[in-house]
């Protein structure tokens, strides 16, 4: 599903925030993407929604090379990614509704299936009373929600959450993570990058650990490392 | 029944939706409605300028074609005055003369009185009790026009007539008055191309400011993976409106000026001003100058969008 090979990225003429990266994510899988602030997630998160191209090295999405595709093919592979970002990007002009259904409507859905589908995940989200509001006048946690009913809603076959429960309460948080799990049970790749490891901890999928700029996978199914929670607690 | 108001409530909100980008919000796109209104009604008057210069210049043309005036004035060349009877005399022989003429359709001699109510303007309604001389004028209708030769010939016979008499053709004050029409027409299309420039670098520039005030949104648009197209679209619609509705204002401002300045100039009911009363034609022609305007912002807009998109990531 997703392949970096010796990736290096650099903005600008500023040092590289990743480097020599390698990893390989198959398809239907389920990480976690944790380090300590500063250690590039959001940047290893943007090369995989192809917000950005890597200064070098390969990174290949749904099996294409996204430095050498066609800016038509670019945007149908980006169709098939639901993001969630860090500050939920939400279009604040747009009702709650409007910008969940924004990833449908720029695939060509028809009204009514994006009306079912919408009032579907809203309902999820538990935020089906707000579905006219505008996003300023919703809290931090419902505008997360949003954001993630956004990602969602076009039941994408990648899923990419930076921070997805950072302004979520505990329940929340839970009931968040079990959409994602049920959705990768259904065959969508999850990435999700936290700091959050009680939710790792709850969710024991492989960890990626970046960490000044190079990367590692830990997973806790294989118990290699019993501290390793400890220890990324200790870390954060 | 609640649900069900909650349900309509929901169509509703999709229904309303009409722009992805916050464009009802941006001061700069009414600008740019107020530019295309002012340039509409700045065409509309060019239009009008260059129709009726036309029109003036047909008028004049046809109105003067297959005509010439002979002038018998009242001095001779020694400058002295001729008694009515001479007058006569050399009226009737040049009369005579054109009568014969095979070229000559009519010929008409103005009475006294015509002649001085077409002085008046300048000599007062009893030019004769002033003792002021007045000339014989006989207007010449041809068949058609005569080559130089045949005028030439006309010219001398009048000449051998009465030698202080003179043939004007009119083709000097004919060629002074076109050529000032046709100046006036020229500023016209140096208008409309002025107007056409500034329409298109107005909307380019309103798009480019607008991609830029979006910029964050639109590069959303293009992480969910919205084609240029999609993006295009929806500025191109939001532009197409407003300037269907500046185009709107200007036409009817324009319409109305025209109206207000063909009344006023109808009132004057000077014949050598241009009247602007224009005729479903006319009016035909001025109703292409919205959509062209209408069809150069679309056109702009969707090049500079284009142009625009396709450096982004």
């Amino acid at each position: 599903m997703i392949s970096f090979e010796y990736v290096g990225l650099r903005y600008g003429f500023g040092p590289e925030v990743l480097s020599d990266i390698s990893f390989e994510l198959p398809p239907g899988s389920f990480h976690f993407l944790t380090g300590p602030s500063g250690a590039g997630k959001t940047s290893l998160m943007r090369l995989m929604y192809l917000g950005h191209l890597p200064t070098r090295g390969v990174v290949k999405v749904f099996g294409e090379n996204i430095t050498s595709v066609s800016r038509a093919k670019r945007m149908e592979m980006r169709q098939k990614i639901g993001t969630v970002f860090q500050d939920f990007r939400l279009l604040p002009h747009l009702s709650a509704y409007d910008n969940v259904a924004l990833p449908m409507r720029i695939s060509g859905h028809k009204e009514d299936k994006i009306k079912n589908n919408v009032e579907k995940i809203m309902d999820w989200v538990g935020l089906n009373d707000q579905i006219n509001a505008l996003p300023n006048t919703l809290s931090g946690g419902q505008q997360q929600r949003i954001a993630i009913a956004r990602a969602v809603v076009s039941r994408p076959k990648l899923i990419l959450a930076d921070e997805p429960t950072g302004n979520l309460d505990d329940k929340i948080g839970q009931r968040i993570f079990k959409l994602f799990e049920q959705l990768n049970k259904m065959g969508t790749t999850v990435v999700i990058a936290t700091h959050n490891v009680t939710m790792m901890q709850d969710f024991p999928h492989p960890v990626m650990i970046l960490d000044h700029g190079a990367m590692r996978i830990e997973d806790p199914a294989l118990q290699k490392d019993q501290n390793l929670f400890a220890k990324l607690e200790d870390a954060f | 029944m609640i649900l069900k108001k909650r349900k309509e409530n929901r169509i509703g909100t999709a229904a309303k939706r009409r722009y992805d980008l916050p464009f009802q919000k941006d001061i700069g796109t009414r600008y740019m409605m107020v530019v295309i209104t002012l340039m509409v009604f700045l065409g509309f008057l060019s239009m009008a300028l260059h129709i009726s210069m036309s029109a003036l210049s047909d008028r004049w043309t046809s109105g003067l074609e297959g005509k010439m005036t002979v002038e018998i004035p009242a001095q001779g060349l020694n400058q002295d005055m001729r008694d009515k009877d001479e007058m006569a005399a050399i009226t009737t022989r040049i009369q005579n003369y054109l009568e014969a003429h095979s070229a000559v359709t009519s010929i008409d001699v103005m009475a006294e009185d015509e002649l001085i109510a077409m002085v008046a303007p300048w000599l007062g309604d009893q030019p004769t009790q002033m003792d002021i001389p007045l000339p014989v004028l006989i207007s010449i209708d041809l068949y058609r026009d005569l080559t130089e030769a045949q005028l030439s010939a006309m010219k001398n016979h009048i000449i051998e007539i009465d030698a202080a008499s003179r043939l004007d053709t009119h083709q000097n004050w004919l060629d002074e008055l076109l050529r000032f029409t046709g100046a006036i027409k020229m500023v016209s299309i140096v208008m409309a191309l002025v107007i056409a420039l500034t329409t298109l670098m107005a909307v380019a520039g309103v798009v480019r400011a607008r991609l830029a005030a979006h910029m964050d949104d639109v590069e959303l648009l293009h992480l969910m993976g919205a084609t240029d197209n999609y993006i295009a679209h929806q500025f191109q619609r939001h532009i197409l409106i407003l300037s269907s509705k500046g185009c709107i204002i200007g036409a009817l401002l324009g319409a109305l000026m025209i109206k207000i300045i063909a009344s006023i100039a109808g009132n004057m009911g000077f014949a050598l001003l241009p009247d602007f009363s224009f005729n479903a034609g006319h009016w035909l022609i001025m109703a292409f100058i919205p959509f062209t305007i209408l069809i150069l912002c679309f056109i702009t807009a969707r090049n500079t969008l284009r142009r625009a998109l396709q450096k982004m990531p």
